[in-house]
């Protein structure tokens, strides 16, 4: 099955601390990074054997960063997430090391709230985590309070899953996969299914975590999400093809800088300028303007829808009614227009 | 063409009708609302996939629910109005079961009774609607494509329905670029055919430039008809129904407000070249610019002290003047300033208000919370035990006389408990059907005369009638304790010296969890009953059209069981299970009085029944 390797690794550290003892191991690694060299991972047995989930991908995650991870619906962010966390696949070649996140599985948080909620109450959920995290019987009640109370839970505590919304149940895996301190974080489309309402509170928490010192990575589809200063990370087709920061993500490095696209040749990185002349046909055609061309965003390579919001920045760039850096966060937009009179 | 109960007409203020709200054939409907109001249960109604409750809704003359005959029974699915619509669940390539793409839309062709040769047409056009130009596509397997091609495939079949309404549920969700544009290509073209489509989906700026008329769906059931322009000059009615506003739509109507005509500011090019730049744009480009190189070192204290003086020089003297550069730094730190806070205070509201929400509901179910702890409250050990006493009374039942009492005691158990086995109605029924005909054909094999078989029918009856009364009562259990707290008891039922075995402990979990998921996966099966449904419009009748729809529903719910399967091992292991740890246990459980009094009148009641009719 899945994951025995990273089990077995498990099982050494325990021998060296003792079962039940810490289970925020960072061991004698330290703040060493995530690794992730040059891996490989095919799809699932009995399908095509061409099929790749993931190529040669090369990713180094420091300790305590956040990573945004973008990507449509089969490009292989999921696998590379997972991959993070910790959870190795069968047929996988190249090296993983994990660094400051330890051997054993990170916690990680799924889309579907249904298929990773195992009591039937909150603090059923929550519970079970803790014990099988190996935290003393005589903490756990305490530690389950605070983190159901963190979650905004504490008054539906005892409710069963039928009676709360996707939203609350989302918020319950949450704080049972984050109710013990970790040193890295996994969020694989976990706000997919939720309202934006929702999908805030889930981002907070994930950023108090992250303020807190936590590694976290943030798998998701919503542009939305990036902040402008984040580290993203974009995969198409198996690849990794951008890793650099958010706002040049979504609107091409001002200063045609390619630094930011990772420099592997051979596993399909394309520089930002080349993106723009490669999608301008395929409806990126607003960069090659009479007034020359301009960096073109990397997330149309990753085959992105671009939103309302980035098409009318990049639309006003082109008109020269804007210049760059161009807005990412509502905040940056309010500017905007707050200059632009009313 | 639809009558849908509790709307709103447009600007009114509080000018509720229940009757009246139509929507032409030939335009979008975005179906708009916030986590939970209802959009998908809404669409579901629509089709008529879900008992309609308050929603009467017909297609044409054609109402989805007819008035039963025989009265009783009450509303009846009509069959005809199913071919009005063609209907994509959310991740409908979830729904594929055919070996190939031909097949799949021959599926969904069939309950049309098309010409072949309309059929061809409908086909090629369905495939050219989802990028597909080459027949060979037509052979391709489903189950051998990429996620998106399924989608592509999924929709393909949804479009080669000749219906007159589209019914589409997050049919752009996890799609690429272009598989945006495609659609939106698709659902114009269908709309100038004249087709109606209604349209839920959370990529607003996506869909909204697209529709006709919206529908805000409240938290509270009512429904407001709007168009889209109306929502760029008021986004706040978003607001009133739930839902947070967009911050696209926020900037739309800031261009709204700085004179961009509101038709405009839907598609961003035309958005943009309506602006009007002003001279402070320049300098707004500019302040953006510190504001982002702020952002970056951020907490920066030297520079907040130096805000905060300027500040004050501000209030103390009013008529001096900065240079404007840093005067408009200074004015977009205060705005995010206040912003922040003022976001703050929102997520303060919000929070209170979900804790509000469920504060109702929880007064809501507590009728049915009492319910649930009368049993739980006891240590599922002493329940257990109970259960297998009262088993082995039932099981000493040896005549129908016997039984009856079994019954009476059983019943009466289930009604003391307030156990509703309403959940395992299709397994009981299943169960006495499948007990019925065994003994049939086990008397019909016991010998030539009636008396004999007769005889041998009841005998096996009995037998049958005896297991289902235990099974009754153990079906209760799972319905009254949680799969948890029955790990935690078997396994101090197991355990040696507060140390439970590892094989224990594995076995346990396992078994602990596959009642868990038992609900879940009954969920699943309806949501591909449901589908099938809506794509085969069939409503079954006689044993060879269930047998087919079962078939048709199993492949898909396997498949996603496995998906899910996938998924649970990948939570588990996340949370450390499996590792070598021994998990440790937060409590421990404890026989209290009421226990023992469980215990012993279930002993009593098991004595009883065995001295009772053990001679028959």
């Amino acid at each position: 099955m899945r994951g025995n390797r990273s089990l077995m690794e498990a099982a050494d550290v325990d021998k060296e601390s003792g079962p039940g003892a810490a289970v925020f191991d960072r061991s004698d690694r330290g703040g060493a990074p995530l690794e992730v060299d040059c891996v490989t991972v095919h799809g699932g047995e009995g399908e095509d054997e061409t099929a790749v989930r993931l190529q040669q991908a090369t990713l180094t995650l420091a300790a305590g960063e956040w990573l945004t991870v973008v990507g449509v619906n089969g490009s292989g962010k999921s696998t590379l997430s997972r991959l993070l966390a910790g959870l190795m696949p069968e047929s996988m070649s190249g090296v993983v090391r994990r660094g400051f996140a330890g051997d054993g599985v990170s916690p990680i948080v799924l889309q579907q709230p249904r298929a990773q909620l195992f009591g039937e109450t909150p603090r059923e959920e929550v519970v079970f985590a803790l014990e099988w995290r190996g935290v003393p019987a005589e903490r756990i009640s305490d530690v389950t309070e605070e983190a159901l109370h963190r979650a905004g839970l504490a008054a539906l505590a005892d409710e069963p899953w039928e009676r709360l919304s996707g939203g609350q149940q989302q918020m319950a895996a949450f704080a049972a996969a984050t109710a013990y301190p970790s040193p890295l974080l996994v969020m694989d489309e976990a706000t997919s299914m939720l309202d934006e309402d929702n999908r805030d509170v889930v981002m907070t928490r994930a950023r108090e975590l992250h303020a807190d010192g936590t590694a976290v990575v943030w798998v998701t589809q919503r542009l939305d999400e990036l902040g402008p200063d984040d580290r993203v990370v974009a995969v198409g087709e198996g690849r990794i093809i951008y890793d650099g920061r958010g706002r040049e993500f979504l609107y091409g490095s001002a200063d045609g800088d390619s630094g930011s696209v990772s420099g592997q040749a051979d596993s399909g990185a394309i520089g930002p300028g080349t993106v723009g002349r490669l999608e301008a046909g395929a409806g990126g055609g607003e960069e090659v303007s009479d007034g020359g061309v301009w960096p073109l965003s990397p997330c149309l390579r990753a085959g992105l829808r671009l939103s309302y919001l980035m098409e009318l920045a990049l639309e006003l760039r082109r008109l020269g009614k804007l210049r760059d850096p161009l807005p990412v966060t509502e905040r940056e937009w309010q500017i905007v227009w707050g200059n632009a009179g009313k | 063409m639809d009558g849908i109960r509790w709307r709103r007409g447009e600007e009114e203020s509080e000018a509720f009708r229940t009757e009246g709200l139509v929507f032409t054939p030939g335009s979008i409907i975005l179906l708009m609302g916030a986590n939970g109001a209802g959009k998908s249960t809404l669409l579901e109604k629509i089709a008529g996939l879900r008992p309609p409750e308050d929603v009467l809704a017909a297609y044409g003359p054609d109402a989805v629910w007819r008035r039963s005959r025989l009265g009783r029974s009450g509303l009846r699915l009509n069959g005809h109005s199913l071919l009005s619509y063609s209907y994509a669940s959310q991740a409908p390539e979830e729904g594929l079961f055919a070996r190939s793409v031909s097949d799949e839309l021959a599926y969904s062709l069939r309950p049309y009774g098309l010409t072949e040769e309309t059929a061809k047409l409908r086909r090629q056009e369905a495939l050219s609607a989802v990028g597909w130009n080459s027949e060979e596509w037509l052979e391709r397997d489903p189950y051998l494509m990429s996620g998106g091609e399924r989608r592509r495939t999924a929709l393909a079949a949804v479009f080669a329905a000749p219906a007159p309404w589209l019914l589409l549920d997050e049919p752009t969700a996890g799609l690429d670029g272009a598989g945006h544009r495609m659609i939106a290509r698709k659902l114009k073209k269908q709309r100038s055919e004249g087709t109606g489509i209604v349209l839920v989906s959370h990529d607003s700026d996506w869909a909204l430039p697209l529709a006709d008329e919206t529908l805000l769906l409240a938290t509270d059931g009512t429904v407001r008809l709007c168009s889209r322009e109306q929502l760029v000059r008021h986004p706040e009615w978003l607001a009133e129904a739930g839902m947070r506003v967009p911050e696209w739509l926020q900037s739309a109507h800031r261009l709204w407000k700085s004179g961009v005509p509101a038709e405009l500011t839907m598609d961003p090019a035309a958005a943009a070249a309506a602006w009007r730049v002003e001279q402070r744009s320049e300098s707004a480009a500019r302040v953006l610019a510190g504001a982002v190189v702020d952002s970056g070192k951020e907490a920066n204290g030297e520079k907040q002290a130096e805000l905060d003086r300027q500040v004050g020089e501000d209030q103390e003297t009013v008529g001096e003047r900065k240079a404007s550069e840093a005067r408009q730094a200074r004015e977009a730190q205060e705005t995010s300033r206040e912003r922040e806070a003022e976001e703050e205070q929102k997520s303060l509201r919000e929070r209170e208000a979900v804790e509000r929400k469920a504060g109702t509901e929880l007064k809501k179910h507590r009728q049915l919370g009492a319910a649930r702890h009368r049993l739980a409250g006891f240590d599922p050990r002493s329940v257990w035990l109970a259960y297998a006493l009262v088993s082995f009374g039932l099981f000493a039942l040896r005549d129908w006389l016997g039984l009856a009492v079994g019954a009476a005691i059983v019943i009466g158990l289930l009604l003391a408990g307030r156990i509703s086995l309403r959940r395992w109605r299709g397994l009981i029924v299943n169960y006495a059907v499948f007990s019925v005909m065994t003994s049939a054909i086990f008397a019909s094999g016991a010998g030539s005369e009636w008396a004999v078989r007769g005889e041998a029918f009841t005998d096996t009856l009995l037998t049958f009638t005896r297991t289902m009364l235990i099974l009754l009562l153990g079906l209760a259990i799972p319905l009254v304790m949680s799969p948890l707290s029955l790990r935690r008891s078997l396994e101090q039922m197991t355990s040696i010296k507060g140390k439970s075995p590892m094989w224990a402990q594995r076995g346990i979990l396992a078994v602990a969890l596959i009642m868990r998921f038992v609900p879940v996966l009954l969920e699943l099966w309806e949501r591909f009953a449901k589908i099938i449904r809506a794509r085969g419009k069939m409503l079954a009748r006689g044993p060879i059209a269930f047998g087919r729809k079962l078939r048709d529903t199993a492949l898909p719910f396997l498949l996603a069981l496995f998906r899910l399967g996938d998924e649970v091992v990948l939570a588990l292991e996340s949370r450390g299970v499996g590792g070598i740890r021994t998990a440790t246990r937060a409590q421990r459980l404890r026989w209290r009085g009421r226990d023992y009094a469980l215990a012993s009148g279930a002993l009593l009641l098991a004595l009883g029944l065995w001295i009772g009719f053990r001679s028959g």
